[in-house]
């Protein structure tokens, strides 16, 4: 190890032996912008929380509302980091996909369980997102409000018990 | 070393058979009630341990991965399809918990999921060991049939039996409403144990 020492990268490998570059290139950035941007919001909600304005900051409860697809997102493009990243192998230095393939299986079989899998995870991811949709939309429920009664100052609703003897006042 | 290997997987088969073929039963008779009352009793008394319960399956799994890799690359390419056909009928299976309550329109849809998903996996596995007690044809351990060859009467009578089976399991599942209450999430989590009587 010395500051001089040279970082293996994709141009130490022989040509066949590289992955295609753009998908884990830009799947890789979107899943770390994505945990990024979560983490933004955890600490700016968290900060804005510990000074009692969080339910007053509007355009963040939009941020937090619609920033519910960005775990999803994240999930997804990681795992296409690491399945497009780690070709041409199946198994590293062993054995290679394109000599991994099941010798009985034919190509029907494989479209026919590709479309399969494909439709089933479109309906669901459609029908999940709905869902998720409709309980953002409803709001908070009755723990949540029980929480705000326990831990004012957390749930930002101290700037309002702070506000009402001066507005009883006025 | 292939004494134990083979008594884990005896092991964990077994469970599986006994623990998720009660989920699968339950599942199945689902689909004999319109009941609605009567549905949300039986899906209640398989929520707190319908997951738990699957996951023997994947550990099935893992153990032929791990200690019989011929048996495993076998058995997977024998059964390519019904074992698609089976992911598919459990991935419907496990939505319907999640799914059902949150629609209002659709809840038909996640119900017919559950019961048909029930139905379909008991009938691929079932088979599926029809199928494997009639023989994997193979040469040195390579698959040499077809993709359709799982499926024979014979097999098909032990997918029938196996649906036959679960459903007895399932059957015996007690589902009254004292025994609702205690098996809900909560008091499940507060005390484990069957209630008294």
């Amino acid at each position: 190890m010395s500051l001089s020492s040279q970082e293996v990268g994709l141009k130490s490998f022989p040509q066949d032996q590289r992955p295609p570059v753009l998908i884990p290139f830009f799947a890789f950035r979107i899943m770390v912008g994505c945990g990024l941007l979560m983490l933004v919001l955890a600490w700016y909600g968290t900060w804005l929380g510990l000074k009692g304005r969080l339910r007053q900051v509007r355009w963040m409860s939009w941020c937090v509302f619609l920033s519910f697809p960005l775990g999803f997102i994240a999930t997804l493009t990681g795992w296409f980091t690491a399945e497009v990243g780690r070709q041409p192998w199946a198994v590293y230095g062993i054995l290679r996909t394109a000599d991994a393939l099941t010798p009985s299986l034919t190509l029907h079989q494989v479209a026919i369980s590709f479309l399969i899998f494909a439709v089933i995870y479109s309906v669901i991811a459609i029908a999940g997102i709905v869902y998720v949709y409709q309980i953002l939309q409803a709001g908070p429920d009755d723990d949540l409000v029980q929480l705000d009664k326990q831990h004012p100052v957390l749930s930002g609703a101290s700037q309002g018990a702070a506000q009402s003897p001066a507005e009883t006042s006025r | 070393m292939i004494t134990f290997w083979t008594a884990t997987l005896a092991l964990t088969l077994a469970l599986y058979v006994i623990l998720d073929g009660l989920d699968l039963g339950v599942g199945i008779l689902f689909g004999t009630t319109r009941n609605l009352e009567i549905k949300r009793q039986m899906l209640n008394s398989i929520t707190p341990v319908w997951d738990g319960n699957e996951t023997w399956l994947v550990l099935t799994a893992a153990i032929l991965f791990g200690a019989f890799p011929v048996v495993y690359s076998l058995v997977l390419s024998a059964f390519y399809l019904p074992i698609i056909i089976l992911l598919a009928a459990l991935i419907f299976r496990g939505v319907a918990f999640e799914f059902r309550g949150k629609s209002k329109r659709l809840r038909w849809f996640w119900d017919e999921g559950f019961s048909y998903g029930s139905l379909i996996a008991s009938f691929v596995q079932g088979a599926a060991v029809g199928a494997i007690i009639e023989g994997i044809p193979n040469v040195e351990g390579r698959f040499t049939g077809t993709a359709f060859g799982w499926l024979t009467p014979f097999s098909m009578l032990c997918g029938i039996g196996l649906c036959l089976g679960y459903s007895l399991l399932g059957a015996a599942r007690p589902a009254s409403p004292s025994w609702r209450q205690r098996t809900s999430r909560r008091s499940w989590n507060g005390r484990a144990g069957p209630p008294s009587p």
